[in-house]
């Protein structure tokens, strides 16, 4: 059975979406199995990670995650395989499917019937158990506010991977995640069940600036002592490979640009993605033993 | 580029910034081959040998990999050995939850390479959480 993991942070900007895409790959690569990455922000940041916004305008709103909340329409209940598009690489044995997101499910957060959106989450629920039987890992990217959708990613997850810069304000982002919604998710708060990801550490060969880096870090973890045991050791480290992502570039990883910075670049990402991968198996299999 | 070159530029990025290497490409772009020779010639001669150990020594110094500071921290930080360090993690990870069935033994005296085992099944996170307590405490 597939692992859901729900990227997510009420702060934006931290690099939920880059990540998702990155670590799904590495992911994939590292389980030999593969991996979905699922849309679910309105804003449809991930699908424009693979898509142009041209493209993204071709695709029919039933080809996206849209359906997957809808009740059965006349075509019946939506099956992964009616969705899915694969974005890895053909020639490569690593496998990373993508279901686009769509700006229709904007819709779904001014809606006032209280049982359709009850519906909907179930129908979203019995599409991603059939998504657990093909998938080795299923990602979720969210969108940072608690909107309808987010709601449902979290009613699926079994971890909330939240990634955050190492200011204050982005582990509050996740503080209130738990504030907000763990009243309905009590496994909010099981520091097992949330993993936070360092993200845009400057890398650095400068004792000093190294220093100040962990005693940062040493500053958050007495801040928020409740979120310290869910810190993940590996950090993602500054890189313009995530940075200045164009849309419809794909994977930062699969960069195949040949000059020595940039494969060096490459090669020090997987390093730290590496890292972040095999803490969330290593945590998955915890939670399974 | 040359398998040999990238290995040249490989050793300068370890010790040196990009903007020093770009600034270092920029002077070598205005040298003729006869200027450049000559200032090979004229560069102060170091110990091979020497070099390489330092950059070495740099190298791991720039490493912020949860290995290396889990190390730093309970050999250094917490002043234990190798076994000693193993013996009190084993204990905290217990404390957290962590059944001991999953922490490997240590072989040897290598620390950091029953780390990289350990994270196989017990995640990075819940490891360094369990030195840094250990650290926190051995200060107070």
């Amino acid at each position: 059975m597939g692992i859901v993991y729900a990227f997510m942070n009420l702060k934006g900007g931290v690099g939920k979406t880059t990540l998702a895409a990155n670590l799904g790959h590495e992911l994939a690569e590292q389980q030999n199995a593969p991996v979905l990455l699922i849309d679910t922000d309105p804003q449809c940041n991930l699908t424009q990670v693979f898509y142009q916004s041209d493209q993204l305008d071709r695709i029919h709103v039933d080809r996206t995650v849209y359906a997957t909340f809808k009740t059965p329409s006349q075509y019946g209940d939506p099956h992964p395989a009616d969705l899915r598009t694969t974005v890895s690489d053909p020639k490569s044995k690593v496998r990373v499917d993508l279901i686009p997101g769509s700006f229709q499910t904007l819709k779904f957060g001014v809606m006032q019937n209280g049982l359709m959106p009850m519906a909907m989450m179930q129908n979203f629920g019995s599409f991603i158990d059939q998504c657990k039987a093909e998938y080795a890992s299923i990602i979720l990217d969210t969108n940072p506010s608690s909107t309808f959708t987010t709601l449902c990613a979290l009613s699926v997850a079994d971890f909330l991977v939240a990634p955050v810069t190492l200011d204050a304000f982005s582990l509050k982002g996740i503080d209130l995640i738990r504030e907000v919604m763990s009243t309905m998710y009590p496994w909010l708060n099981n520091p097992e069940r949330v993993k936070i990801l360092l993200n845009r550490i400057p890398r650095t060969a400068d004792a000093k600036k190294r220093k100040a880096i962990d005693e940062q870090e040493k500053r958050i973890r007495q801040q928020f002592q409740n979120l310290s045991p869910s810190i993940m050791g590996d950090r993602i480290h500054e890189t313009t490979l995530l940075s200045t992502s164009e849309p419809g570039k794909g994977f930062a990883v699969r960069n195949n640009d040949w000059r020595f910075f940039t494969k060096r670049a490459v090669t020090m990402l997987k390093e730290d993605l590496a890292g972040a991968a095999t803490d969330l198996l290593a945590t998955a299999n915890n939670r399974i033993h | 580029m040359r398998k040999a070159t990238a290995q040249i530029l490989a050793n300068l990025c370890a010790s040196h910034s990009k903007r020093a290497l770009i600034g270092l490409w920029a002077d070598l772009q205005t040298l003729t081959k006869a200027e450049f020779e000559k200032a090979i010639e004229e560069a102060p001669k170091s110990n091979g040998a020497k070099n390489k150990k330092r950059g070495m020594a740099g190298a791991s110094a720039v490493s912020d990999r949860p290995a290396s500071r889990i190390t730093h921290l309970m050999l250094e930080k917490c002043d234990l050995s190798a076994s000693g360090a193993v013996e009190a993690l084993r204990e905290q990870l217990a404390t957290q939850g962590i059944a001991i069935s999953r922490i490997p033994a240590l072989r040897g005296n290598n620390f950091e390479a029953w780390l990289s085992t350990l994270f196989r099944t017990v995640p990075s996170s819940h490891v360094l959480h369990a030195a840094v307590t250990l650290a926190e405490r051995r200060v107070s």
